[in-house]
């Protein structure tokens, strides 16, 4: 297993995905790149430049979870398809996917595996995770650890210390108590990471309420992640995501109430 | 962002639904593109085609919520012809921003204005009360009385074009300077303007005072009447 760690994940993703496709894949005839659809730009978009000199880039899709599974991957590979190329868990909607089923599979049909973990932010244990390639961010090697993420042979777990409990719990206490959508509910999902929707109000314009308040949400591309998992165009450009790590009960009852106060001065304004 | 279009962002006071009153008409209209959607409600007085109400809805950022709320308080107290001359550069100038999802407010409008040409129309003018919303915006022009007389027509042409013009067109009229003689303006009319007894009256009065709070104080405006 290569770790790869850059200043950026953007350079990391950029120099692996490079040097796979000169090294190996224009030798081999195995020229298919796989990612699952709403991949983060920083694998996309190397595999789209890397179209130029043969590669050929493919967005597999997700299933209502927001998760690539083992079936679809199972269907879409084939002969010539090199290397499956993603996120292990979504920064935006939080997803975890089922990255011990994606590997089986890899492995039986000798597709190499790379998983940037950027999005676990914090200190990790990948020294078993029977992927061929990890990338991350280096600058989350100096950011307070959150949450630790490692793997066993039978699959991928989240260990949770204390601090990542109050954040699944700060989490669970939010989404009880707002009426609004929550997205991914039954998916394993990174315990910080919220992404909800109030149908009906777009989501920059309640982030621009927010945001004079506050509170910074993130909508991102979020819309796009969440209609390659079948979500409506409406609902998923109602879409925001909240991130309770280091986070207060003080300030999650007081989100609570600017959402609150918020969406009563949004009501007559949605259709 | 400039404070109009925070103040109808943060409180826009047209967002809603309107319902019909005897003698009125509720107009509903709507458009779309992409993800954003629009509605306009107009209540229209079936007697003179005044429209008495105007509201909108929205799914869309920030910036639709601003063109939307300026239209509507554009639309109030006009003719529905006078609502079907209302411009992208008119609901921008309002707010001082470009809007990028002002043609979905345009052809809403559109669509309410086909819905009411059974109704016979009493024009009425709006000119005057929409161009007092330009003087909210003060500033004398620097040096102006050092200028040459040509150099001050230029001054005088620039702001008809951007301050006055857009306002009176609601009524399909059109304004010229012809020329600047110390504090005198002379301007000619056009369009409805020639025949419009508002033009020696309340439409003149505020483009005089337009021309004193933005350029110089002691400004007279004359108009040639021939």
């Amino acid at each position: 297993m290569n770790f790869i760690s850059l200043s950026s994940r953007a350079e990391a993703n950029f120099q692996l995905l490079f040097t796979l496709a000169v090294d190996d894949a224009r030798e081999t005839g195995r020229t298919h790149f796989f990612y699952p659809a709403g991949e983060d730009p920083t694998i996309v978009y190397p595999i789209q430049r890397l179209e130029k000199i043969g590669i050929r880039g493919r967005p597999l899709s997700l299933n209502s979870q927001g998760q690539l599974t083992r079936k679809t991957l199972q269907e879409t590979l084939s002969p010539r398809t090199a290397l499956l190329s993603l996120s292990w868990a979504n920064e935006w909607t939080g997803v975890i996917h089922p990255l011990h089923d994606l590997i089986e599979v890899c492995r039986e049909n000798q597709v190499k595996i790379h998983v940037d973990v950027t999005a676990c932010k914090g200190s990790l244990d990948c020294t078993d995770l029977g992927v061929d390639y990890v990338t991350f961010d280096g600058g989350i090697l100096s950011r307070t650890p959150l949450p630790i993420m490692t793997t066993s042979s039978a699959a991928t777990k989240i260990l949770a210390p204390e601090a990542h409990f109050e954040a699944a719990r700060l989490r669970a206490f939010f989404e009880e108590s707002i009426p609004a959508h929550i997205f991914f509910r039954e998916a394993e999902r990174l315990p910080h990471i919220s992404a909800i929707a109030y149908p009906g109000v777009h989501h920059e314009l309640l982030a621009f309420h927010l945001q004079r308040l506050g509170v910074h949400a993130s909508a991102g591309r979020l819309a796009a992640l969440l209609q390659a998992s079948g979500v409506s165009p409406e609902l998923a450009y109602s879409a925001l995501t909240f991130d309770f790590s280091q986070k207060s009960e003080e300030e999650v009852l007081r989100l609570i109430d600017i959402l609150r106060t918020t969406m009563k001065k949004m009501e007559p304004l949605i259709l | 962002m400039n404070r109009k279009m925070l103040f109808h962002i943060l409180e826009p006071t047209s967002a809603g639904t309107l319902t019909a009153h005897e003698g009125l008409r509720l107009v509903k209209s709507g458009a779309s593109v992409q993800e954003h959607k629009f509605a306009l409600y107009l209540l229209v007085d079936e007697s003179d085609g005044i429209i008495a109400d105007a509201k909108f809805q929205a799914f869309g950022p920030p910036e639709l919520i601003a063109a939307g709320d300026a239209a509507c308080l554009l639309l109030v107290r006009k003719s529905y012809e006078g609502a079907r001359r209302i411009t992208a550069s008119l609901i921008e100038k309002q707010l001082g921003a470009e809007l990028p999802l002002v043609n979905l407010v345009l052809e809403a409008i559109e669509g309410a204005v086909n819905q009411c040409m059974d109704i016979p129309l009493e024009e009425k003018l709006v000119t005057p009360d929409a161009m007092q919303e330009m003087l909210a915006e003060t500033g004398q022009y620097p040096g102006w009385e050092q200028l040459q007389p040509l150099e001050k027509k230029t001054v005088i042409a620039q702001l008809i074009a951007q301050d006055i013009q857009p306002y009176v067109a609601l009524d399909a009229g059109g304004v010229e300077v012809l020329e600047v003689e110390g504090d005198e303006v002379r301007i000619a009319y056009s369009g409805s303007c020639t025949t419009c007894y508002s033009a020696t009256g309340s439409t003149l009065d505020a483009i005089q005072q337009i021309m004193r709070a933005k350029i110089y104080p002691s400004l007279t405006v004359i108009p040639q009447l021939s």
